[in-house]
């Protein structure tokens, strides 16, 4: 080793004569907007109505009524407002949005502009903002479609579910495939550029021709981003429901995720989440920034999910409470779990291998850490298992097989503690436990 | 680790079901969003089934769901289903009332009386089940006695109730689900036995050889050994 010459002080035994009172050293530039940086933020609104209820759809939503809707929209932005009031959100940039629900766009589109103008009026928006909304095909008109636009809102998502007139009854939809082609065409002509439609498979009926159909009714009409799920039937008990046809294997279910995403990835999009399927360019930041880059997220509305200083966190769910707690000045918070630092570890490999990718130099910088010798043993499993890959660059999920047993690979990552305990389903389960602290 | 929940110790509910209204909505509820708790011990019963059998006994029929769907599948074997909760009871019979009218198949009668005393003679039933009932039984051991007795030798006693102290995570899912029913789900759940008091309550009635297994948030009791 190079022995280097000293300029002023001394080394042991000698006395230095340097008095230390500042660390790091090796100084440089320092400009203002380096030490009051922004850093970037997200925000998900959550608008709990809807038009139409699906009996389909296990999520909480209300019927639309205007008695509680302008109250609800009173409440939102009294929240936005408390939130936008701290200095910790204050020193923050919003470049991420989600308005998902419920429908959104049961809103009139004078309710829109009046939340849009809110958000953007209140909280550090960036102009540049990623701002996405769910609709469905019914509750759009060209109105809403250009206010949206001209609100700064860049992405839209409509619930499509399938072009097959009888798979759209049999899930309670209105069952007109051209009104959804029409609605598609109506999104694009009023701005939106980028366009997700979400589709389902395994629904009853369905079979891989008919899969096939709508996955090409996509590709046709050139949306840029295709996101499916699968259907889960609940209990069977009505006579109308009993008389569908069954659905599909859980095989021909298995096989109809592998084939969609053969046939989209043949076409030019690339998966993400599994489950979601983009064109080059327009692949959502949401997930991947507040997941991978640990970009914190303001929740905004009843049963919306968050994550701020440490915590992650979901609203209180009763529509009726959340207005009564916004009202009274304070944040609606309900239940969430604080993470710890070991924990903060474990959360961006569960929610970031859910982007199929983990960067190890970036984790690293991040959390400060080698992810791949901290988790050698389950890395090691899921490699075993044809899941995932290990590059000197970080770990791949392998798709397609790896993208659709996503949710096996990041439960890999839970800690034991963690292990067991379900995702929440946005119900307050507060009461029932043993340490409920005064609330 | 600490637990979350306070379900240490078994806490008997002292007047269950005590409002017929507060039955018609539970039995409404289950029927509504929680029949995925009945698949499972329907399926169990249902393989128990074998040619030939001519008695099933329900021991506590709750609203008499499983009953009328057990019955509703063997229209050829008698379903006697015994309640001592007389709600519990009413609701059952408007279920079996509204399965008459509906054509159902099924031979299905239901009866109020004390689960300690079971009016059914010795080595009369072929299967005796009983679901969601066990932690409101009064005198426990006389009515796992009583099941002993009037099941026949070659027949098959099996009781399915909740675990108290089943895996957390497990119930902190099912109390999610719930939503508005999830302070009755909690209190029937203290009330509920954990798989050591079963197998005091076993011992006390000189039933030492049942099998216990756990299953989910359930415990299951069997007179023989089943293949889960």
């Amino acid at each position: 080793m190079t022995k280097h010459s000293l300029p002023f002080w001394k080394e042991y035994p000698e006395r230095d004569n340097e008095w230390v009172r500042q660390y790091p050293t090796k100084h440089a530039a320092v400009r203002e907007e380096d030490v009051f940086t922004q850093s970037p933020m997200g925000v998900y609104v959550h608008i709990p109505f809807c038009n139409r209820l699906c009996f389909s759809c296990p999520y909480i939503k209300h019927q639309t009524d205007s008695g509680i809707t302008q109250r609800f929209l009173d409440a939102l932005k009294l929240e936005i407002s408390n939130y936008a009031r701290r200095p910790y959100i204050k020193d923050h940039l919003i470049t991420l949005g989600y308005i998902g629900g419920g429908t959104p766009t049961s809103f009139s589109s004078k309710q829109l502009a009046e939340m849009l103008d809110h958000l953007f009026g209140e909280l550090n928006m960036s102009p540049d903002v990623e701002l996405s909304i769910e609709t469905t095909p019914v509750d759009i008109n060209e109105k809403k479609a250009r206010t949206l636009v001209e609100k700064g809102v860049r992405r839209i998502s409509l619930g499509v579910q399938t072009f097959v007139k009888q798979e759209l009854e049999d899930i309670g939809r209105p069952g007109d495939p051209q009104l959804i082609m029409d609605a598609i065409k109506l999104v694009q002509d009023a701005g939106f550029k980028n366009v997700n439609i979400d589709l389902m498979h395994g629904l009853n009926g369905q079979t891989m021709e008919s899969w096939e159909y709508s996955l090409d009714k996509a590709i046709e009409l050139g949306v840029t981003c295709v996101s499916f799920y699968t259907y889960m039937e609940f209990a069977q008990v009505s006579t109308k429901r009993r008389k569908l046809p069954p659905v599909p294997s859980r095989e021909m279910v298995d096989e109809m995720f592998l084939f969609a995403a053969r046939k989209l990835s043949a076409n030019g999009f690339a998966g993400y989440y599994g489950d979601c399927f983009a064109k080059p360019g327009f692949q959502p930041r949401y997930g991947h920034l507040s997941w991978s880059e640990d970009i914190p997220i303001i929740p905004l509305g009843p049963t919306a999910t968050g994550h701020l200083r440490k915590h992650w966190y979901f609203n209180e769910p009763n529509i009726d409470r959340y207005i009564d707690i916004v009202n009274s000045g304070r944040l609606p918070i309900s239940m969430g779990q604080h993470i710890s630092k070991e924990e903060a570890i474990r959360r961006a490999m569960v929610l970031g291998v859910k982007a199929s990718r983990v960067d190890r130099k970036r984790f690293k910088e991040l959390h400060g850490v080698d992810f791949a010798s901290l988790f050698k043993k389950e890395i090691e499993d899921l490699q075993e298992k044809g899941l995932v890959t290990m590059t000197e660059h970080g770990l791949e999920v392998t798709g397609p097989k790896g993208w659709y047993f996503l949710d096996n690979i990041s439960k890999a990552f839970y800690s034991e503690e963690f292990k067991r305990f379900p995702q929440h389903l946005g119900a307050d389960i507060t009461p029932f436990l043993k340490n409920a602290s005064a609330r | 680790m600490e637990s979350m929940y306070n379900l240490r110790e078994r806490i008997p509910e002292s007047q269950p079901f005590s409002d017929i209204n507060g039955v018609r909505q539970y039995d409404l509820s289950m029927r509504k969003s929680a029949l995925m708790a009945y698949q499972k011990p329907a399926k169990r019963i249902l393989e128990l089934v074998k040619a030939g059998m001519t008695d099933i006994v329900d021991v506590g029929v709750n609203t008499g769901l499983l009953s009328l769907y057990i019955g509703g599948k063997n229209p050829g074997i008698a379903v006697s289903g015994i309640e001592e909760n007389r709600n519990l009871l009413e609701v059952a019979e408007e279920n079996l009332n509204l399965s008459v009218w509906a054509n159902t198949r099924a031979n299905v009668e239901f009866e109020l009386g004390k689960l300690n005393k079971l009016p059914f003679a010795d080595q009369s039933a072929d299967i005796v089940f009983s679901f969601s009932s066990l932690h409101m039984w009064k005198r426990p051991v006389e009515t796992l006695k009583e099941c002993q007795r009037i099941c026949k030798p070659d027949g098959i006693v099996l009781i399915e109730d909740m675990n108290r102290l089943a895996d957390e995570g497990h119930i902190t899912f099912v109390l999610q689900f719930l939503k508005d029913g999830a302070r009755d789900f909690m209190t029937a759940l203290g009330a509920s036995y954990s798989p050591e008091d079963v197998r005091q309550l076993l011992n006390e009635a000189g039933l030492p050889d049942w099998r216990i297994y756990e299953e989910d948030l359930g415990l299951i009791v069997s007179s023989r050994s089943l293949d889960l």
